[in-house]
């Protein structure tokens, strides 16, 4: 077993006995929640929503622990290229938070076991859509199995009753491995550190400061098994920009290194109205090496966001609202290399320049109606929008991709007190969206118009992501306490969601979850 | 000092180290600027042949990204712009006559060359070569599916006005016998004006016994069979038994055809053929030429200096030396057309490089037919430029265009 799997198995390990410590201490003081009650309490702590872990102890400090287990599928054509045409998970969470003397804790585990069927292109990373435009791609339509590893905890600790200090952190451990030639076994991590304070500047007034530091790696080894068979590869420089690269008979590796630095502010008021603004700003910078024996610069991505959220809630007598509004900014400058092998020295990077941009705006809000209940709500409706506008630009030869999107969706839910004993409840929800295409357009001017990384791989991005479409989704939790005695809720959650382009050939697309867990 | 404080400084000293290394990343990437396009200014001299640069044309190959540039020259030097920051391939290439008039091949080039500073001056020597009149015209290197390569062929053309005797004429592939990013590394004395044979063959013959006519074809086989047969591989494109010549390896499971044996010369230092059962080359595509020894004692054999070794080759294989100016013809094949920069051969000998796309695909490649002599037969355009000269893809086909076979060969004779 080698250190990887070992550290990997201890850090599982850790994190479940953490969660079952805490399901044991929270068990005692019976304190179940049902799935709609655990809805409201993250709602209602809006600091949870924000990257300062500090701002926890200003909400509801609530103990509480969830465990689920689930099965999730995707099936249908109207997807990104590089998704499965059919798609399985299996899932397994564990979430909880503790009061430990002064200090408030909150950990999180989830573990996926994700299988794609029929996945396109894609040929070197496990996420290939994480803003990384050197990447690999063939022909080869092929199954992925997949596992993913989430780490996460926040501690906030009372320094004084003004200050507070907290800590965020979080690891990554995500593994790829593509079934057909080319053969991909692909292993990502990040781990993630944010450290925090709010200082109270009165009972009303807070604010709030948290740093950002996390590092990246992925590894992407990339082998044939047939060998008799040239197997074309297309490594990636953007837009479809692509360099053909025949017979990677002999392998590939590319090993991918970022950091990310970055700030975030927050303001609070509470009030009869709470709001909190938060603004986050990140930065990263991931260099592309291709080899480990004689590595060569393939490139590097300055990818920098900045994304402002503002949330509001209102708690009246029988109904309560909730407002969001947010606007996120994301640009990634592609950086490519000129390089050449030197017999003695290996691979020589002589000259560097920005080559390709990637810019996305999004402009978001959402208004909730709540109706108030002793369990989380009785009732809520929504109403959502989301406009984002892409541009992406190859700058010589010019090449750009664009569209703009609206998407509205209204949502509603319904909380059923079915039986008093046991708490029996049905939480019933639907929500309808439509996403408006408002323009999209792709026009390549680069070498090799004919190549798939044009014709096929792009051209079928751009035809799903600038579609017109319409979504549906239902959905229907059943809980109950397990007996009069425990403060224990078990929960079992169904979910179907069906979209639709307009445009026939792109068909359509279903989602079916079904997950079973238990809140004390 | 406890487990748990020593825990927390190795903490810190890893984050340290991730937040510094991440700062020297950050400053690069910050360092870079957005792409623009470069001048540069191209001057070409020769000492051996006079040339205005009038007539010769300027080709620029991005080897990474496929972009060309193409200009004429109206005089000896050329001013270049809009060329984006990368490795190049420049050719200035064009045909003039030598003092004795015969049609010469001119070219100066420089190969992965990188052109990332503004305004840069180039200098391009000129050098040139013999416009052979026997040049390659089809080559069939993929073969065919499943793995089945022994239909490999090269045919070669008279396309010029004068017969040629094919006796004594060499053939040879080159090393490395794929496209390489990886260069050999040569020994000083190895250097020069050479290109380097894996393997060489000779036509049979004692001056007179080959003619090859204005329009004539002569094929050689890798094993001269009729491919098609259910115990080789029906779905091959070609049948070889009206080969002139094949390449025998002695090879009882292929025995030899009725198609005369081409004379074996070189294989790793020795007249021998070595163990292997077939003359294969690579189904990637070789690099390959025809040449005529200017020096009659020519034997890469028993003269060492004919012969070389890539010191960066673990089997410290022999290789044979030959000079440009032996060459008739040379054609360079690769995987694809992204392969530029793996050229193994020189640009004043083949600028360019042709390709079928792939493996066991039965398909070839074919030089341009570009007019037609009065007997039908045609003539084939040859600008040293494979790239240019050749279709690439194609159905492999025995004396296409209606090329002739020669009076000798042995479905005619019955020898």
């Amino acid at each position: 077993m080698n250190v990887k799997i070992t550290l990997r198995y201890y850090s599982v390990t850790c994190a479940l006995l953490l969660l079952l410590s805490m399901g044991g201490a929270a068990q005692e003081a019976d304190n179940g929640l049902s799935p709609a009650a655990l809805e409201w309490m993250k709602i209602n702590g809006l600091w949870r929503q924000t990257p300062n872990a500090a701002g926890m102890l200003l909400g509801d400090t609530a103990v509480y622990s969830e465990l689920s287990a689930g099965f999730d599928t995707y099936r249908g054509s109207f997807r990104r290229p590089e998704q499965g045409d059919q798609e399985n998970n299996l899932t397994f969470s564990a979430e909880g938070a503790e009061k430990l003397k002064k200090t408030y804790v909150w950990g999180r585990f989830d573990y996926s076991r994700q299988t794609l069927r029929g996945a396109l292109y894609n040929a070197s990373l496990v996420d290939p859509f994480r803003g990384m435009p050197y990447y690999v791609i063939d022909q080869n339509a092929s199954d992925w199995n997949n596992q993913r590893y989430d780490l996460a905890f926040k501690a906030a600790y009372p320094a004084s009753s003004k200050i507070l200090f907290g800590i965020e952190s979080s690891y990554k451990a995500w593994i790829g491995a593509k079934q057909r030639d080319i053969r991909v076994d692909s292993r990502f991590y990040t781990i993630d550190v944010k450290p925090s304070v709010v200082y109270s500047v009165t009972p009303r007034h807070h604010i709030g400061f948290n740093l950002h530091y996390y590092n990246l790696k992925e590894y992407s080894e990339m082998s044939v098994v047939n060998l008799y068979i040239l197997q074309d590869a297309y490594e990636m420089y953007g837009l479809g920009n692509a360099r053909k690269n025949a017979g990677i008979n002999n392998g590939r590796e590319g090993v991918y290194i970022g950091n990310n630095v970055g700030f975030g502010i927050q303001y609070a008021y509470e009030g009869a109205v709470r709001f909190l603004l938060a603004s986050d700003f990140d930065k990263k910078v991931e260099d592309v090496q291709i080899g480990q024996m004689t590595p060569r610069d393939e490139g590097t991505v300055k990818d920098v966001q900045w994304r402002t959220r503002l949330q509001a809630l209102y708690k009246g007598q029988t109904w309560s609202h909730a407002f969001t509004l947010e606007y996120d900014y994301r640009h990634i400058d592609g950086i490519e290399y000129v390089t050449m092998l030197n017999d003695s020295t290996g691979w020589d990077k002589l000259h560097s320049d920005v080559r390709s941009k990637y810019r996305t705006q999004r402009i978001g809000g959402g208004y909730t109606l709540f109706g108030n209940g002793s369990d989380g709500y009785r009732k809520q409706i929504g109403l959502d929008m989301m406009y984002t506008k892409k541009q992406d630009d190859y700058l010589l030869p010019a090449s750009r991709l664009d569209y703009e999107n609206l998407l509205l969706t209204v949502q509603a839910k319904r909380n059923y007190l079915l039986s008093a004993r046991l708490q029996k409840r049905l939480l019933v929800g639907a929500s309808v969206s439509y996403n408006f295409n408002l323009s999209g357009n792709y026009r390549y001017g680069g070498n090799y118009p004919d190549y798939p990384s044009v014709i096929g791989l792009m051209q079928s991005d751009i035809d799903y992501l600038s579609a017109d479409y319409s979504l549906g989704s239902i959905s229907a939790t059943y809980s109950q306490r397990v007996n009069t005695h425990s403060g224990a809720t078990a929960f079992a959650k169904a979910t179907f969601t069906y979209s639709r382009a307009e445009e026939e050939v792109l068909g359509s697309r279903t989602y079916l979850q079904l997950s079973i867990g238990c809140n004390f | 000092m406890t487990i748990k404080q020593n825990a927390i400084y190795i903490l810190i000293a890893a984050l340290w180290t991730a937040v510094f290394t991440g700062c020297e990343s950050f400053s690069d990437a910050d360092g870079v600027t957005d792409i623009r396009y470069l001048s540069a200014q191209v001057t070409i001299s020769s000492d051996t042949y006079e040339t205005t640069g009038e007539g010769l044309t300027l080709s620029l190959t991005d080897v990474d990204k496929g972009t060309v540039i193409e200009k004429a020259l109206t005089g000896s030097t050329i001013a270049l712009d809009e060329i984006l920051p990368g490795i190049y391939n420049l050719s200035v290439y064009g045909s003039t006559k030598d003092a004795e008039g015969r049609d010469i091949y001119l070219n100066g080039e420089h190969t992965n060359y990188p052109i990332v500073e503004n305004n840069k001056k180039i200098e391009v020597e000129m050098k040139g070569s013999l416009l052979g009149p026997v040049i390659f015209k089809e080559i069939f290197f993929s073969g065919t599916a499943n793995f089945y390569f022994r239909n490999q062929f090269y045919e070669v053309y008279n396309n010029s006005d004068e017969t040629v005797y094919l006796d004594g004429l060499y053939f040879a592939n080159l090393y490395p016998t794929t496209a390489s990013t990886f260069r050999p590394i040569w020994r000083e004395e190895d250097k020069g004006d050479y290109v380097y044979a894996d393997r060489i063959w000779k036509f049979p013959g004692n001056g007179t016994d080959y003619p090859l006519a204005p329009g004539e074809s002569c094929v050689i086989s890798q094993f001269a069979a009729n491919h098609k047969l259910p115990q080789y591989n029906p779905n091959s494109p070609v049948d070889g038994t009206s080969s002139e010549f094949e390449f025998n390896m002695n090879n009882p499971n292929y025995p030899d055809q009725p198609a005369p044996d081409m004379v074996h010369v070189f294989y790793d230092g020795k007249a021998g053929k070595g163990g292997s059962p077939q003359y294969l080359t690579s189904v990637f595509g070789g690099a390959f030429v025809l040449f005529k020894p200017l020096d009659e004692n020519y034997d890469p054999v028993n003269d060492k200096k004919w012969q070389a070794i890539d010191q960066d080759d673990y089997y410290e294989q022999i290789l044979a030396k030959i000079p440009y100016s032996y060459i008739w013809d040379a054609v360079e094949a690769g995987p694809n057309e992204s392969m530029l920069k793996g050229k193994r051969v020189p640009g004043v000998l083949d600028a360019g490089m042709t390709y079928v796309g792939d493996i066991y695909n039965s398909l070839g490649v074919a030089r341009k037919k570009i007019g037609e002599r009065a007997d039908g037969t045609p003539r084939l355009q040859d600008s040293n430029n494979s790239t240019n000269d050749f279709e690439h893809g194609v159905t492999p086909q025995f004396r296409r265009y209606g090329a002739k076979m020669p009076a000798w060969n042995h479905t005619l004779t019955g020898k």
